[in-house]
């Protein structure tokens, strides 16, 4: 339903439509799965758009939950997301195919994301602590206690959801980029590096860091009888 | 102990050893997986269905507007600049010239506004560059944070550092 949605049938049923100007052959059918992303984006640089639509497509979701987990709020994230596209549409003719395009496009992410936060530090951090705002995922505000008893666990559960959410996000940027990157994009400390422009053993040990930071801030919500000794 | 985490392969048999009789060591592994396990527990949230729809029309937008965006802001620059002011006779003339030759300064004007763009994302990269110095700067603060964080809390003086 949603893939219904996300590409309306001007684009698919009309392939001579296309994104935009008017040079250049009409795209042939190319099975785009066959080709690196890398080829992908020197052939969308070569001006076939429905190459970008096939990267849209396949990254869209990873960088926009990349970009929420940067900054907790999924409109900012979408708008920040939509940014990189942007930005990699307007590129593509500068992309050079020695940088992996995942490289590439975690490095415009990351640095939107970082100068996003950086811009907004001192109104998030007023925020924290005056405001509380309702909870961007489900809605609730965490200060306003139910007392239900069915929905004790469900507090728990975002009182500890809560924790990591606050605790990933008082990394130093750097930090919290990497773990990001590794923990939920599955990407290596190599690739890390790559992105962070840092090598492989300042990758490990900065990955390392942040997770020994979370692992203390975020003791007393690991399961009891294993950390309790 | 960063290997065991991120690289197991590269963890020596010596380490292992250790690993395999040192509770300390054990421990604190067994703490750091479960710590990473339990973040799994944030999912993000889908994307808003329309958010190609909204992109594409950005990119549609931004290649059909930028050219006459680009040219309005040169011609206004030109007419009414601070400080370079024109007799109004020779900013009419200018404008006329600007008309006649429309299409072709349009074209201009748009290559021109691409290179702009191009050199926006360049320029992204170099500040990449640039925030490695703040990047630095900020992990020393937070460096410090966390020294201050050790030094009052005493009670939860597991180590920290590697
Ligand atoms: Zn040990």
């Amino acid at each position: 339903m949603a893939t219904i949605v996300l590409n309306p049938p001007s684009f698919h049923t009309a392939p001579s439509e296309r994104l935009m100007g008017s040079h250049a052959h009409p795209t042939a059918m190319v099975d785009w799965s066959t080709l690196s992303d890398a080829e992908i984006m020197l052939r969308v640089s070569a001006g076939e758009d429905a190459g970008f639509t096939y990267l849209l497509e396949k990254y869209r979701r990873p960088i926009v939950s990349f970009m929420f987990r940067m900054v907790r709020n999924q409109a900012v994230a979408e708008e920040l997301a939509q940014e990189v596209f942007l930005r990699v549409y307007r590129s593509r003719e500068s992309y050079r195919a020695e940088a992996k395009f995942t490289t590439w496009l975690y490095r415009i992410a990351t640095n939107l994301g970082v100068n996003y936060a950086r811009d907004t530090r001192y109104e998030r951090a007023a925020q924290n602590i005056y405001l509380d705002q309702p909870d961007p995922e489900t809605g609730t505000t965490p200060d306003v206690a139910d007392s239900r008893p069915t929905i004790e666990l469900e507090m728990v559960k975002d009182e500890r959801m809560n924790a990591i959410r606050q605790h990933v996000l008082a990394l130093p940027e750097r930090q919290r980029a990497a773990v990001l990157m590794h923990k939920y994009q599955g990407m290596d400390y190599k690739q890390i590096g790559e992105v962070l422009k840092l090598s492989e053993s300042a990758t490990k040990s900065l990955l390392f860091r942040a997770y020994q930071t979370l692992r203390e801030r975020l003791k007393d919500f690991v399961a009891k009888d294993e950390s309790d000794k | 102990m960063a290997d065991l985490l991120l690289d197991p392969q590269a963890v020596s048999t010596e380490e292992r050893r250790h690993l395999a009789e040192c509770a300390e060591c054990e421990r604190e592994l067994a703490e750091l997986r479960q710590t990473m396990e339990m973040m799994d527990e944030w999912v993000a949230p889908e994307v808003n269905p329309f958010f190609d729809a909204k992109l594409l029309a950005r990119l549609r937008a931004e290649q059909q507007g930028q050219p006459a965006g680009f040219l309005e802001r040169l011609k206004a620059r030109w007419m009414y600049g601070s400080n370079f002011r024109m007799q109004p006779l020779m900013a009419g003339a200018l404008a006329t010239i600007l008309v006649l030759s429309g299409g072709a300064y349009a074209d201009l004007a748009w290559q021109h506004a691409h290179q702009f763009q191009e050199s926006a994302t360049v320029r992204d990269l170099q500040s990449l560059d640039g925030n490695e110095q703040v990047f630095q700067q900020l992990d020393t603060v937070d460096q410090t944070v966390d020294q201050q964080d050790q030094d009052s809390g005493a009670s939860s003086s597991s180590p920290t550092n590697d």
